[in-house]
């Protein structure tokens, strides 16, 4: 309680300023091999082929995608109606794109480098869904969300008529390039 | 892409010791020091020349070691994060940081101090900058403001935003608070 | 990275030499840019040059005639720190401080500066999207995209990037010549010419053939050289590329204007001089902000905004006349 109000110096100060704090990528193992990750160009749609063989012959250890990668368990559904799903996504387990950067492919090997060059080489074929590449609403197909518990937010709204929405949704496409 | 690709033996001084490495020419500076010679204190963040986390100074001057290939760095004298201290005593960039609490995460921090150190190297040389009223008169260490600092630091990002700390420990660090 | 071979060479002909002999060979000096440009997979040479140890390549000399010589190994912060540069050309002092960061300013070579790519994020997409500076014929996707930072002059439709280089903007403003050395020996090219427009082969940025090495850059002594100024405005106050920026030379009499050297970056494919407002100004004086609006705006006729960035042909005229403004203070 006697540090409460005291300007005292971080426990951690130490060894943040002299480089000697472990951060998770400075943990080495011994016989630790290293993985990139591949990620998809498009935002929704499906990926109808993968060709891994270059990267093979580059020398890496291992290209899992979602046709060899072990199966997940699946995260707990719901158990009242009134609660928010687990994530129904899980990585490289189907042929699903579900958002750019999903990842489609890991590849492991011996070095970091030799990991993310070999990355470069992989040809992953993506068949893209148009309708849903779009941050507005589909329009008459988009489902309204059912009143939950949650209910109050903007989104339950029914917002047609809504210029100054409109007008919010329109920044939506706005992006740092 | 099979082609076998020749490797580079490089003799570099880091932190006063004598290493010959064998290294492939795309390697990164920054890679050969976390990877092969085991200094994790540099930090990889963005690889790309942006944030500044990786910056060492090579022959006394502050560089992206990012951006930097080892195999470019034969005979040059290298000083990393670690090699700042000496005896176990802090450098007084160092205890300033602690001092003035200019870290949160602490992952920009190496970089930080590494930049600053010579930084304020460059003040004492003369070297103007972009914060400079008159270029044309000389530039000596009592023109090294609160602006200055922020304007020759510009390269090292902090995400925890820890900023005006920073400023103020190269303020005390610098004679200049 | 992808793999590449790495060698030295410290002789001038012999890396003329390797380059002309080699489509696959980049030289790499400070390796600011080049090293970028291979991350994001916009650049794959197979071999890379190490031009470092040529050292006579580095010097920065005021000669007798009053020109100023720049080595093309001469680092960014070397050249902005040297005080001739400051007194007798700050425009290209200003440029240099301006640009990147401290450690990327201790790396970079003048001669790589002026050769920088441009920042188009099209062009260095690591997915390769349509691009035809990457990629000739596969499309540009800034042209009818999000092009906000992109060129409101000398664009085609194969491309609308804009040249990232501060320096460049000040060298053209103060007509230098780049000293390239080539298989056939030296050449000297006008800086007005080094840069090319985009036209319909927007993968060529310059007039640099195969085998050319540049080995400097020589800044001629003039009467606007002293009074001069470099304004650069960018989203943020600093380590960011130029939304638009102005270097302004002028030689005043009086309060009278009686030559005046005015180039803007970052709205073309190379820098712009905007020579119709030059010759619009003479005789102006320095405080009738009218005349010289009128002055300045004789060189945006042929302005021709894109669909983001309508904003820099006004914008560009403000940051004209500030620094113009700016640099008759310094007269």
């Amino acid at each position: 309680m006697s540090a409460i109000g005291q300007p005292i110096p971080r426990a951690d100060g130490d060894l943040k300023v002299s480089g000697g704090a472990a951060y998770t990528s400075d943990i080495r193992c011994s016989g630790a091999v290293r993985a990139v990750i591949v990620q998809s160009t498009i935002a929704n749609g499906r990926i109808k082929s993968i060709d891994a063989s270059a990267a093979e012959e580059a020398g890496v250890l291992a290209v899992f995608t979602h046709r060899n990668l072990p199966r997940m368990n699946p995260t707990p559904k719901p158990w009242n109606e009134n609660r928010p799903s687990g994530q129904g996504y899980l990585p490289l387990q189907d042929d699903r794109i579900h958002y750019a950067g999903q990842p489609v492919a890991l590849v492991v090997a011996a070095t970091l480098e030799q990991a993310a060059h070999a990355g470069t080489l992989i040809k992953v074929d993506p068949l893209s869904d148009p309708r849903l590449e779009s941050s507005e609403p589909a329009g008459a197909s988009a489902a309204h969300p059912r009143a939950n518990v949650f209910d109050g937010g903007p989104s339950a709204r029914d917002h047609s008529d809504d210029r100054a929405w409109r007008g919010r949704r329109r920044q939506a496409h706005r992006h740092t390039p | 892409m099979s082609a076998v690709t020749p490797l580079t033996s490089v003799t570099v001084t880091v932190n006063r010791r004598e290493h010959t490495l064998t290294v492939d020419p795309w390697a990164t500076l920054l890679e050969v020091l976390r990877e092969h010679l085991g200094l994790t204190g540099t930090k990889k963040a963005c690889d790309r020349g942006e944030c500044g986390a990786c910056t060492v100074h090579v022959d006394g001057r502050r560089v992206l070691s990012c951006m930097s290939l080892a195999a470019m760095q034969d005979g040059k004298q290298i000083t990393t994060i670690e090699g700042l201290a000496r005896d176990g005593v802090l450098h007084p960039m160092q205890a300033a940081f602690i001092e003035h609490d200019g870290l949160q995460c602490g992952f920009c921090t190496p970089g930080q101090i590494m930049s600053a150190v010579a930084a304020v190297e460059e003040a004492k040389a003369g070297w103007p900058s972009a914060a400079t009223d008159d270029l044309t008169k000389p530039f000596t260490l009592t023109d090294l403001s609160r602006a200055e600092i922020r304007e020759r630091m510009s390269g090292n990002l902090c995400r925890c935003a820890c900023y005006p700390n920073i400023v103020a420990a190269v303020a005390e660090a610098a004679g200049r608070s | 990275m992808h793999p590449f071979a790495l060698s030295r060479t410290d002789t001038p002909a012999h890396a003329v030499a390797a380059h002309a002999h080699d489509s696959q060979l980049a030289f790499i000096a400070g390796g600011t840019d080049l090293l970028g440009l291979i991350k994001d997979r916009a650049a794959a040479p197979q071999r890379l040059l190490d031009i470092n140890g040529l050292s006579s390549l580095s010097r920065i000399d005021l000669v007798p005639d009053g020109r100023l010589h720049i080595g093309a190994l001469a680092r960014m912060s070397d050249v902005a720190a040297d005080r001739e540069v400051r007194e007798q050309f700050p425009v290209v002092a200003e440029a240099l401080l301006f640009s990147a960061s401290g450690q990327l300013r201790n790396m970079a070579s003048i001669g790589g500066n002026i050769m920088q790519r441009t920042r188009c994020p099209y062009f260095r997409d690591e997915d390769g999207l349509p691009c035809n500076k990457r990629r000739p014929g596969s499309g540009c996707s800034a042209r009818h995209g999000l092009n906000r930072s992109h060129a409101i002059f000398g664009w085609s439709d194969d491309c609308v990037a804009t040249n990232p280089s501060d320096l460049s903007v000040a060298l053209a403003a103060l007509d230098a010549h780049v000293i390239v050395l080539g298989p056939t020996g030296e050449r000297s090219i006008p800086f007005a010419d080094f840069h090319r427009l985009p036209e319909d082969t927007p993968d060529r940025d310059t007039a640099l053939e195969r085998g050319e090495l540049i080995v400097g850059i020589d800044v001629p002594a003039s009467v606007e050289a002293r009074a001069s100024h470099y304004l650069k405005l960018r989203d943020r106050a600093s380590y960011e590329f130029a939304l638009v920026s102005a270097a302004a030379a002028v030689a005043v009499d009086q309060g009278r204007i009686r030559s005046v050297r005015l180039a803007l970056g970052g709205v073309a494919h190379k820098p712009w001089r905007l020579t119709s407002a030059e010759a619009a100004l003479r005789g102006a004086k320095l405080d009738d902000i009218g005349t010289l609006k009128m002055g300045i705006a004789a060189s945006f006729k042929d302005a021709r905004p894109l669909g983001h960035n309508g904003f820099k042909v006004e914008l560009a005229q403000r940051v004209a006349l500030r620094a113009l403004t700016i640099a008759g203070g310094r007269a």
